[in-house]
């Protein structure tokens, strides 16, 4: 046994670098970390760009302009129930009623482009029940 | 009761009757045989490659257990390895197999030179079983071994020898190449994680420094053993130099975290990962605070001795024995049949060197005393609100209304028709009430539990341990995991994170595991906890279906489907029907592990990204944000 003691050359063996010729396998998995910048990214652009921040062109956030849109389309010079009007603006908004409710609650209480009508933003479930809204014309 | 035990009685009689049992019922299989048959009983479970306690990575531990061997002998520094396309390769160079008998030791059973050396009695290899069954269970299995400037090559295929080439003059360096490709049909879809190999190699790498690793042209190499698995592996700032200490037969390093949190072991038999721990683990715990209750002559709890310690042990017994078949838990008693308990072995062994490591450091003694006033500070601050959240558990563990159950549980200690299955239980967290619907409709009852958050959780950075145990839904979870005093009562051994593959249910993960790694980071540690990938879209025709998962897939899947498939877009899992469900989360069941990555440490991760909002982050977002072109669009469809 004593022989086979020597020191070793740690280098690769020539032959069975690459000579296999199989190409390598690409199976890795992502990391936590990868995950993390993955996921955040998603969300924050998300977020920025399609919830939270006002568009430059109109001042709008995208659940506004959606409720505007529906009620242009609705329009026909009377006052509408507040349920109908979420309604509508759900086919063009892929996210709950109840977010959509209170963003139309916020923009009758700036009582600029939407008339209201009753007893406006107070315990909501009634209200989407009663009252009416009408597109303000310019 | 009595009718049905009259009823089983005639039916076993009747069973009698019917079954034939004569001499041309007994059988006497080949080797080879009976490892195709019975695998899990030479290399444990099958899988996929998804889990690291799969079998394709048991077959290339077998082979590399026998590389490492070589090495421990004192020949051969270096192994190779190298895994592509489904191909294993194992190189090393130590004394090579003997060239008359390079068929033999793969192919016939019980055959090994290691049955009487004193080396080998300390290991953890089936003893002449490892490399026949590794072959066996091969497609193709060749080996070659080289020595004294001669070469001997053999292939196999399913244990049956196919080519036997004769001895040939070679240039080659001394050692033994083995190279196979598990077989297809019992390892179905089988992929080589690279990441569960890297980890492996590893292991071997801190429990022989000295020898260096390679994994496709990566080289694995520590100098100093267990010391360097800690440095490699720490996770944020240490209050004290890693104290390393050794001896015959163990191995043992210690740290502190500076941050708050539970233990954390890495414990070694033999070369073999221990990750369950056992009684070399509990012994190195229960040594601890013998030796720091002597130490500083007072009687500190136990826990708060124990509290952010992050030690490795490694033990090297004779004839080890442990409680499961995947060798991750160790039940040896003694040292060596015969001898010394473990427990005595291990805890005079701290008794004498961390003892003396301790005066001859005051420095660190100091230190050591500080955080054990602090632990024990933080446990008494916790343990009122502990109580009221204990009484409040009790009654989850009656009713957890968040947590459909599965009948098998992973800490379910009986053995037998439930016990088998313990290591597929799988809980899912599932975003809303509309996801947790159809999956509780189409789950595996036996196996499968479901877990429905309401809404967004807490972003629990930040937060201290309370918040476990005041937000409801954390508290919950905690109980239906039962991971509250660790993870060895650990309920489910796949934690899936399902949530849709939309922006918010991206949301939902993100917080999600800033909680594990917040509170329970030892779950993601050890591997448990995984993300549902579930299809994107669905493409079909009047003949075909086909799930896609990434946009790709779905651009091959028009492509093949012909000229105008229906393509459904899942937005939510709510949208897939428990029919198709089925699918998803049967066999076919796509997992995304969530592994700790040495790129980053968790705390800087989690600051980052969890914590408050800074001028980095920001411009992180500016420099990097995804925009894309066609929602707007896509929600008008």
């Amino acid at each position: 046994m004593s022989e086979e003691n020597q020191p070793i050359n740690e280098e690769l063996d020539p032959e069975l670098t690459g000579s296999e010729g199989i190409e390598e396998e690409g199976n890795r998995i992502t990391r936590v970390s990868g995950m993390y910048q993955d996921y955040f990214l998603d969300y924050a652009s998300y977020v920025i760009l399609e919830r939270a921040v006002p568009a430059l062109n109109d001042g709008l956030k995208p659940v506004q302009r959606r409720l505007l849109h529906a009620m242009k389309e609705m329009d026909d010079g009377r006052f509408h129930k507040v349920a109908n009007i979420i309604g509508q603006t759900m086919r063009f908004h892929p996210h709950g009623d109840a977010s959509i409710g209170d963003a139309l609650v916020q923009m009758g209480q700036k009582d600029l482009l939407i008339d209201c009508q009753g007893n406006w933003g107070n315990i909501s479930q009634a209200m989407v029940r009663q009252q009416p809204v009408i597109l303000r014309r310019a | 009761m009595c009718i049905l035990k009259l009823e089983s009685l005639y039916s076993n009689l009747f069973m009698a009757q019917e079954a034939q049992y004569t001499e041309d019922n007994i059988r006497s299989l080949e080797w080879d045989e009976h490892i195709r048959l019975r695998p899990g009983m030479y290399i444990g479970k099958l899988g996929d490659g998804k889990s690291p306690d799969d079998g394709i990575y048991i077959l290339l531990k077998e082979v590399l257990d026998n590389s490492i061997d070589e090495y421990v002998m004192g020949a051969g520094k270096a192994v190779e390895v190298k895994i592509s396309d489904g191909q294993v390769m194992v190189r090393d160079y130590g004394r090579g197999i003997p060239l008359g008998k390079v068929v033999d030791v793969v192919s016939k059973i019980n055959t090994g030179a290691k049955y009487d050396s004193k080396a080998f009695k300390k290991s953890v290899g089936l003893n002449g079983v490892g490399a026949k069954a590794v072959n066996a269970l091969s497609k193709e299995f060749i080996v070659q071994a080289y020595r004294d400037g001669k070469t001997k090559r053999a292939k196999f295929s399913f244990g049956k020898l196919v080519e036997d080439d004769a001895i040939e003059e070679s240039s080659q360096r001394k050692g033994t190449k083995i190279t196979f490709r598990p077989d297809p049909d019992i390892f179905i879809n089988y992929k080589y994680m690279l990441e569960y190999v890297e980890k492996m190699l590893w292991n071997y790498a801190y429990l022989n420094p000295g020898l260096s690793l390679y994994l496709n042209g990566e080289k694995f190499y520590s100098e100093n053993g267990l010391k360097d698995l800690l440095q490699d592996n720490l996770d944020g700032n240490v209050l004290h130099d890693i104290i390393h200490l050794k001896a015959d037969d163990i191995e043992v390093a210690i740290t502190h975290a500076e941050r708050m949190q539970g233990e954390q072991y890495y414990s070694f038999v033999n070369g073999q990962h221990t990750t369950q721990g056992g009684t070399h683990q509990n012994a190195f715990r229960e040594g601890l605070v013998t030796v720091m209750r002597d130490f500083y002559g007072k009687n500190f709890d136990a826990s708060d001795i124990r509290a952010c310690i992050i030690g490795a042990i490694s033990l090297k017994v004779v004839e080890p024995v442990f409680e499961s078949q995947t060798k991750t838990k160790l039940g040896s008693l003694e040292m060596a049949p015969g001898e010394v308990h473990v427990r005595t072995f291990v805890g005079n062994f701290l008794k004498e060197h961390l003892d003396n490591y301790l005066h001859r450091n005051p420095a660190v003694a100091e230190i050591l005393l500080k955080k054990i006033q602090r632990a024990e500070r933080e446990r008494k601050d916790l343990q009122g609100i502990r109580k009221l959240a204990r009484e409040r558990a009790k009654k989850a563990n009656l009713h957890n209304k968040k947590l459909r159950d599965c009948r098998a549980h992973l800490n379910d200690n009986k053995p037998g028709a439930k016990g088998d299955r313990r290591l597929d239980t799988t809980l899912f967290i599932t975003e809303g009430d509309s996801a947790s619907g159809s999956i509780t409709k189409s789950r595996d009852v036996n196996t499968q539990a479901v877990f429905s958050l309401k809404g967004k959780p807490l972003n629990s950075y930040g937060l201290t341990k309370k918040v476990v145990y005041e937000n409801e839904e954390f508290n919950l979870l905690q109980a239906a995991l039962n991971i509250e005093d660790g993870l060895d009562e650990l309920r489910y051994n796949n934690v899936v994170i399902a949530t849709d593959a939309d922006v918010d249910g991206m949301h939902i993960r993100l917080l999600l595991i800033t909680f594990f790694l917040q509170f329970f980071p030892e779950l993601v540690r050890e591997g448990h906890l995984y993300i549902l990938q579930t299809p994107l879209f669905r493409v079909r025709n009047k003949k075909e279906t086909r799930y896609c998962y990434t946009p790709e897939e779905k651009n091959t899947a028009i492509e093949d489907l012909g000229p105008r498939p229906e393509i459904t877009r899942f937005k939510g899992l709510g949208e897939i029907s428990p029919d198709e469900f089925k699918h998803f989360i049967g066999n076919d069941i796509r997992l995304e592990p969530v592994m700790i990555g040495r790129d980053l440490t968790s705390g800087d991760l989690l600051e980052f990204y969890m914590g408050k909002n800074t001028p980095k982050r920001q411009e992180f977002i500016i420099e990097n944000l995804r925009v894309e072109k066609n929602l707007e669009e896509e929600f008008f469809n």
